[in-house]
């Protein structure tokens, strides 16, 4: 390629276009392969196509997709968040605690949740950049610390939720759960504060390179803080989701949550080494899980067989998974 | 005049983070040992029963076991890796073993725990030398795939008891002193003079400490680090099959928090989870640390969620000393 | 904005110079890098600083940037006078700095990054497109047409340094350092280069040069400052230089003793033979020879292919094309096996590629040589002590403690370590790249010493430097590198530092104007 003196950088329409396909590529792909199961699915099983059925395999992925968006949140800024799902246990436990037992009532136990949720993010936030931790290793401690205490909530008898609670689910608008309106509203705000405010660009600037962000003066510790406290808030509404879903409290439910939020976040393109990556892509590799759960379900593959079939998948895209962001 | 002022100054600032980084070195290296001896004082007060001969020797046995998996664990840490399947490969083997019970056939189980080992291995090792895949994602994974394996092996049903020579090994004594202590120390032993006194073990501090510098010094760095995964996939399946003879059966919880307590043990005995440094003599002070707490939790009647807490709140704890220590070291 | 309006201190007449550095000293660890030092830069200037690599030039823009304090001396920007800067001051100030190594986000557009450390916008929002629009602005004041919404990730290495400089111009920089920006570019890009500084000086602001192709210096420059050993040497407009002057200015030591001596010529079969080799985009065709005994230099400025000819030697490079053969056999393809062959290389970055930090001494000098050490099976303690005792000894490494950390050793001593590392396996071929960078003057000598040992030895020494004296002093041939190929290959005898340079610095498109040396 040889540059016209004066020209450099010069642009044509096509190149565009192709452009947009390069970046975008991995989340078309992943779109592509989610209506592909899908139609073949729909093809294969008339329960599947039921729109009903359709809108479950939406509503059953709030949960993963709310953690997700804290993983991503934080892994756009180099770190990784292995507390997300016992975040969202232990909050989910504490909200049926503290209405059964201690009669909180629902208006108050929701804000409560998501405030105790982002003060852990937090915590793991300041042990990070405050103090250089380990990111991986930190927040697994932080998620052995929190496993004691989602079984010291959980110590006495079963934790029925009031009714209430559980309408957080159940309600829909016509064809279209609450649920889902809230992990789309929640998903729409994600990708504009990562896209269309200064906070957001320095997510990707921390996460790309450290150093330069601190030359450009970005205060990249508060950053780092900041994308822990978000994964904290948002883990807590996936566990309020979670309890409504289960409706009884239990410190194993939803078990595996932390590493699918690493694998959709991976699948969905964000780099594991931080500073790249898309919210489209993440949300297609949520739905994408949630459909192939949903498949197991439908056609009866023993459990057995789910947890080893996932995790070959799992493998499968992690070894796909290019280093190319690294330098 | 004031030249000479400033100098002082000077001097006296990186004299206080000299010391600074000195007792942050210090702490870290030493922090399992002071903690133990602080631990046994506190239990002499609160908890004199945790001193009864029966539960010395099962603190011993719980040491052992988690000790044999440290040593894999540290092995990793030391070449800038860590192994989080460790526990799934702990439980698959001993479900292997329960199932020896009832056949009998040596052969047969010994292909198959030498065939788990090599795979899980071989598969962490790939994935991080020739993928590229940070070792924590690649491992995870394989924790997945090891459990779920498992599972579609067994089909949820591996609640068998152990073999009788098995019981035998895990729960009888040579010379007074619990043979799965002896075989722990043995393998101490082993690591520490393979990690002082041979190629292998030069290579792997050389390989963790700083990749590029290795390759360059003639080290096959990828062969180092492929071994750094069948070490840590024996050790577990060691420990697992161990535990197993101990405890006298197999449920699906038997290697359960041995990949976070594994690495808690090393990183607050020394082992730098930035690579390079550490030995298996700290990281063994780790694992008998971490055993005694939990012990002594046992031991004063506390409830179970608190040895999560604990066992969590030592990792947070050592992550942050090294991670202190490293800041200090770099300014 | 106006170095006018500051201008009270300045002379009648003459307007205060936008930046003037005076009586700048700086030492690293004892060894002086700047020594009384000074400088300055008018408005609508480009001044281009000249001297050998070590000269000081990189120590002096540090200072300027704020990234090093000075000893002693002063930095007046805009007729402000500072004794210290910080990097943040310094930018205030409006200096920045584009480096060789681009400061960028690779994931991020070229307008985020141009304006990251402000990105326009409300209070929390970012608009996309106003930094588009004033990215827009900025880079048609450069005469380039680059779609400010591309990632820097699909730019090419030209395009990356246009929004380095894009980013300098949003900050509204009057004083804009390039580091060699030219080693990175190709004679087109070059030329777009050329075009932006000049519209830069046309909107007033100083710029300053640093390059090492001298007909660059002075085709661009207004005026030029040589600088020699850390110390200032003149400072001319470029109108009253040659080629033949600048380069005399900027070397012309005494060198008497301080190299080995070297005499007799030795016929014998190469024992390093290259030919034809080519690393895809880095080196083409590349062959040559190294008899036993003999040192050849490998001289060619950074970038030009001397650190990847010595690391596809040993395998660190894809080899796409040619053979290399040591002793008639092939070379193997690792390090390890090369080692095993007699071949060894010393790389250039000792930070990233030679020490283990955190480790003894003793560990970093002996890691190469385990094998070697071993009575059955492990590592021999008395074997290891007394190879590590004599080669703290041969190679002098001080202080002569073989368990501290290497890392609180001098640059030279590390350097001892790390040959001795090497060269301690009686390596046949001996591969050294800037085998004296960040060394003192006496480490250094010591280094040539040895060196001189094994080649008398027998052993075939190939040396990678960009000091042009040490070449001379060192070498009985020297090869030059321009552009990833050999240029030149010139005899003990005939070589000069004239000679060395004109090959190194000078495009082959441009040498047809100038004459060749002698």
């Amino acid at each position: 390629m040889t540059a016209v003196p004066g020209t450099i950088g010069g642009t044509a329409g096509s190149d565009r276009a192709l452009r947009w396909m390069r970046r975008n590529g991995a989340a078309l792909l992943i779109y592509a392969i989610v209506v592909v199961f899908v139609v073949v699915a729909s093809i294969l099983s008339p329960t599947f196509r039921d729109v009903s059925n359709l809108m479950d395999v939406l509503r059953q992925s709030t949960v993963l997709g709310l953690v997700t968006i804290g993983q991503l949140f934080v892994m756009l800024a180099g770190g990784i968040d292995m507390s997300v799902g016992m975040i969202a246990r232990v909050v989910g436990l504490g909200i049926a605690v503290a209405m059964t037992t201690l009669g909180v009532p629902p208006l108050a136990a929701i804000p409560l949740a998501l405030l105790a949720g982002t003060l852990i993010g937090l915590a793991n936030g300041v042990v990070v950049a405050r103090f250089s931790a380990q990111p991986f290793i930190a927040t697994l401690g932080m998620m052995g610390i929190l496993y004691g205490v989602a079984l010291a909530i959980s110590n006495g008898p079963t934790k029925m939720v009031p009714i209430v609670m559980l309408s957080i689910y159940d309600t829909s608008f016509g064809p279209v759960p609450a649920a889902v309106i809230a992990m789309a509203v929640i998903w729409a705000l994600a990708w504009w504060i990562l896209r269309a405010t200064r906070f957001g660009r320095g997510i990707y600037a921390v996460g790309g390179s450290p150093k330069v962000a601190r030359l450009a003066g970005l205060g990249g510790e508060r950053i780092i803080m900041a994308t822990y406290a978000i994964s904290g808030l948002v883990s807590a509404a996936g566990g309020i989701f979670l309890i409504a879903r289960s409706g009884v409290g239990n410190p194993n439910m939803a078990i595996g949550l932390e590493f699918q939020s690493i694998v959709a976040a991976a699948i969905g393109g964000i780099s594991l080494y931080g500073g790249r990556g898309s919210v489209v892509g993440a949300l297609g590799a949520v739905i994408l899980i949630s459909v192939i759960s949903n498949l197991f379900d439908l056609f009866q593959i023993s459990a057995y067989y789910q947890d080893l079939t996932l995790g070959l998948i799992v493998v499968l895209a992690v070894a796909i998974h290019r280093k190319d962001g690294a330098r | 005049m004031s030249e000479s002022i400033a100098l002082d100054r000077a001097a006296a600032s990186s004299r206080a983070t000299t010391l600074r980084a000195r007792v942050l070195d210090w702490l870290s290296q030493y922090a399992a040992f002071g903690a133990i001896v602080v631990t046994l004082l506190v239990a002499a007060v609160m908890a004199p029963a945790f001193f009864s001969p029966g539960n010395i020797r099962a603190v011993l046995i719980q040491t052992a076991i988690l000790g044999i998996v440290v040593l894999g664990q540290t092995v990793a840490l030391i070449a800038r890796g860590l192994d989080m399947s460790v526990s799934a490969t702990m439980t698959f083997a001993a479900v292997l073993v329960g199932e020896s019970a009832s056949s009998g056939n040596f052969g047969l189980l010994a292909a198959q725990l030498a065939i788990l080992v090599v795979c899980v291995g071989l598969a962490n090792g790939l994935l991080v030398t020739w993928r590229q895949v940070p070792p924590f994602v690649a491992t995870f994974a394989l924790l997945i795939v090891v459990d779920g394996a498992r599972l579609a092996y067994t089909h949820g049903q591996s609640a068998n008891s152990a073999p009788e020579w098995l019981a035998q090994i895990g729960s009888g004594s040579l010379a007074g002193v619990p043979i799965p202590v002896l075989i722990w120390l043995a393998l101490l032993a082993i690591l520490f003079v393979a990690l002082a006194l041979t190629s292998w073990g030069r290579w792997l501090y050389a390989v963790g400490s700083n990749r590029e510098s290795a390759r360059h010094a003639g080290i096959p760095v990828n062969a180092v680090v492929m071994s750094t995964f069948f070490v840590t996939a024996l050790a577990a399946m060691g420990a697992g099959v161990l535990q197993a003879g101990y405890v006298g059966y197999i449920d699906n919880t038997l290697g359960a928090n041995y990949g976070l307590n594994s690495m808690a043990a090393a990183i607050i005995g020394g082992v730098a989870f930035t690579g390079g440094r550490g030995g298996v003599i700290g990281s063994a002070m780790g694992a008998l640390l971490l055993t005694i707490l939990v012990n002594l939790l046992v031991v004063m009647g506390l409830d179970l969620f608190w040895q999560r807490i604990v066992q969590g709140a030592v990792l947070v704890i050592a992550v942050v000393i090294q991670g202190l220590r490293s800041r200090a070291e770099q300014s | 904005m106006n170095a006018a309006a500051t201008s009270g201190k300045a002379a009648p007449g003459e307007p205060a110079p936008l930046l003037r550095l005076t009586g700048i000293r700086k030492s690293f660890s004892g060894v002086p890098a700047l020594r009384d030092v000074r400088f300055e830069l008018r408005s609508g200037e480009v001044h281009a600083i000249a001297g050998e690599n070590g000269a000081g030039k990189s120590t002096l823009i540090k200072i300027i940037s704020g990234a090093y304090t000075p000893d002693a001396g002063t930095i007046e920007i805009r007729g402000e006078a500072f004794s210290t800067l910080s990097p943040r001051q310094a930018r205030a100030l409006g200096v920045a700095v584009v480096y060789q190594e681009f400061n960028l986000l690779p994931y991020l557009t070229v307008a985020e990054n141009m304006f990251l450390g402000d990105l326009p916008g409300g209070r929390i929002g970012y608009s996309a497109r106003r930094a588009t629009e004033r990215a827009a602005a900025i880079l048609d004041r450069l005469g380039s047409k680059l779609d400010p919404t591309r990632l820097v990730s699909e730019l090419t290495v030209a395009e990356q340094q246009l929004v380095e400089i894009g980013a300098a111009l949003a900050l509204d920089a009057q004083v804009i350092i390039m580091d060699e920006p030219s080693t990175v570019l190709d004679n087109d890009e070059l030329a777009v280069l050329h075009d932006v500084v000049r519209r830069l000086r046309r909107e007033g602001r100083g710029i300053i040069y640093i390059s090492h192709r001298l007909d660059e210096v002075l085709g661009l420059a207004d005026r030029v400052t040589v600088f020699k050993d850390g110390e200032y040497v003149l400072t001319v407009p470029t109108s009253e230089m040659t080629h033949d002057s600048l380069i005399r200015a900027m070397i012309g030591r005494d060198l008497v003793d301080f190299f080995p001596d070297r005499s007799g010529e030795r016929d014998a079969k190469p024992l390093l033979a290259v030919d034809g080799l080519t690393v895809p985009k880095k080196i083409f065709g590349v062959s040559l020879g190294v008899r036993p005994g003999e040192i050849v230099g490998v001289a060619g400025l950074g970038g030009s292919g001397k650190t990847t000819l010595c690391r596809a030697l040993v395998g660190l490079e894809e080899r796409a094309a040619g053979t290399i053969r040591i002793g008639g056999e092939a070379a193997p393809s690792t390090p390890r096996a090369c080692a095993r062959a007699g071949l060894v290389m010393v790389p250039e970055d000792r930070k990233a590629h030679g020490v283990f930090a955190g480790h003894s001494l003793a560990f970093n000098l002996t890691i190469s040589a385990l094998s070697r050490l071993k009575s059955l099976l492990l590592i021999s303690p008395p074997r290891e002590r007394a190879l590590v005792d004599r080669a703290m000894a041969e190679f002098d490494v001080r202080p002569r403690n073989p368990a501290l950390d290497i890392t609180k050793l001098s640059g030279g001593n590390q350097q001892k370590v790390v040959l001795g590392r090497w060269l301690s396996g009686e390596p046949r071929v001996i591969v050294l790249d800037e085998p004296t960078r960040g060394v003192d003057v006496g480490a250094k000598s010591e280094i040539y010493r040895l060196v001189e040992r094994f080649a008398t030895g027998g052993a075939a020494v190939l040396i990678a430097s960009s000091d042009v004296t040490e070449l001379l002093g060192m070498c009985d041939r020297i090869v030059v590198f321009h552009q990833g190929r050999l240029v030149a290959d010139i005899p003990r005898s005939e070589a000069t530092e004239e000679g060395i340079i004109r090959a190194a610095t000078i495009a082959p498109t441009v040498s047809g104007n100038v004459r060749v040396a002698a």
